[in-house]
């Protein structure tokens, strides 16, 4: 378990996370929770870890509960209690059919959405670019 | 760490999560309360179990109410999605409402809507009472109302489903227009049951779909309940 500060989460921009940078992660939240269960049933804390190193996905850990509860109501998830060597039982995931179906047509979309995202934005990037080489040459210059 | 030893603190939050799971079935709160155990029992036993640590791991999982709050509000749309009590669709669209400006617009619409209803199938109940005060009444102005109108005839305020040109309409009164005259005579009833189960079904298939696609589907969680700024697990 880690405990980030306040001043660790600020990232690159030196600011805490702003409004549509909430927006996108909530957005992206349900598929990364689906995306993760597969290949394989996987528990709550295990869903919740696997989110946080594969896509950095911070969130209140009762959140996943409540969004595993909806995926499971709305037939996209299967769960089962399973007795652990811990002493005390861990509710297992899977996804069904439904939810394998939906998650294939979340990639799809979200491939395709990104790419176009990222032709747009490929300006952006090179200038970017043209504005750090830029700074590096005035430095070397002096 | 010793198994099966007991944290005054967890038990404690457990405790105000089922209380405030008051409302939903109590097997889907035991679930739910036993599903957030396993979880934080787990996270205990990966820590050195100190105060400190279990305080944390406590805030990382979030306020029971606000989870408590959140189940109930998934619960309330699942029956919502499929209910046809204007009572329960009221309450999901409220909830809905509370999400953000598209909820809380579609629950103003759902109030209007269900407020027409109600106040055709009050001039059809009334009717028999006050005959000469309830009708389909035409203003000099053109102001359009099914509902009652008070005073004289020549100069009468309306109350009730208004609609005045061009494309005014409100549910209640629009003021006095000049002399009215009634515009449907025994016709009354038959517009008044017409226009109430056209409102009554129209707003609740309406509240359906908007609770199955905006509440059901996506999901709408508070953003404040997604983002932790503190805890990466």
């Amino acid at each position: 378990m880690v405990l980030k500060t306040k001043g660790e989460h600020e990232g690159r921009t030196g600011s805490v996370a702003e409004p549509w940078e909430g927006q996108l992660r909530k957005g992206s939240l349900e598929m990364g929770i689906l995306a993760t269960l597969w290949k394989e049933r996987l528990y709550g804390l295990e869903i919740l870890r696997k989110l946080n190193s594969g896509s950095g996905l911070v969130m209140l850990e009762g959140t996943i509960y409540l969004i595993l509860n909806r995926l499971k109501a709305a037939g996209l998830v299967e769960a089962e209690w399973v007795e652990s060597g811990s002493g005390h039982p861990r509710k297992y995931y899977r996804l069904t059919p439904a939810g394998e179906d939906r998650l294939m047509r979340m990639v799809k979309f979200w491939s395709e959405f990104t790419a176009k995202l990222d032709q747009l934005i490929a300006p952006v990037h090179q200038g970017r670019m043209e504005n750090s080489n830029g700074k590096k040459s005035s430095v070397s210059g002096d | 760490m010793e198994k099966n030893r007991v944290f005054p603190e967890i038990e404690e939050y457990l405790t105000t999560l089922r209380r405030s799971c008051a409302g939903i079935p109590v097997q889907e709160c035991e679930e739910f309360v036993n599903e957030i155990r396993s979880h934080l029992m787990e996270r205990v036993e990966g820590s050195d179990a100190t105060t400190e640590s279990v305080t944390a791991i406590l805030e990382a999982m979030g306020r029971p109410q606000q989870l408590a709050a959140q189940l109930k509000t998934g619960h309330v749309w699942k029956k919502a999605s499929a209910s046809f009590s204007p009572n329960l669709l009221l309450r999901g669209m409220f909830r809905l409402a509370l999400t953000g400006i598209i909820g809380f617009v579609a629950f103003l619409a759902a109030v209007a809507g269900y407020g027409c209803g109600i106040a055709s199938l009050l001039t059809v109940a009334l009717k028999p009472f006050f005959p000469s005060h309830i009708g389909l009444w035409l203003s000099s102005g053109r102001t359009l109302t099914l509902g009652f109108a008070d005073g004289g005839l020549e100069n009468a305020v309306t109350y009730g489903i208004s609609l005045r040109s061009p494309g005014l309409f409100v549910l209640g009164t629009l003021g006095p227009d000049g002399p009215v005259r009634d515009f449907a005579g025994p016709w009354i009833y038959l517009i008044a049951l017409g226009a109430a189960a056209v409102f009554l079904v129209v707003t609740t298939l309406f509240s359906q779909r908007i609770i199955a696609r905006w509440g059901m589907r996506r999901g709408r969680v508070p953003r404040r309940a997604t983002m932790n700024p503190r805890y990466v697990g």
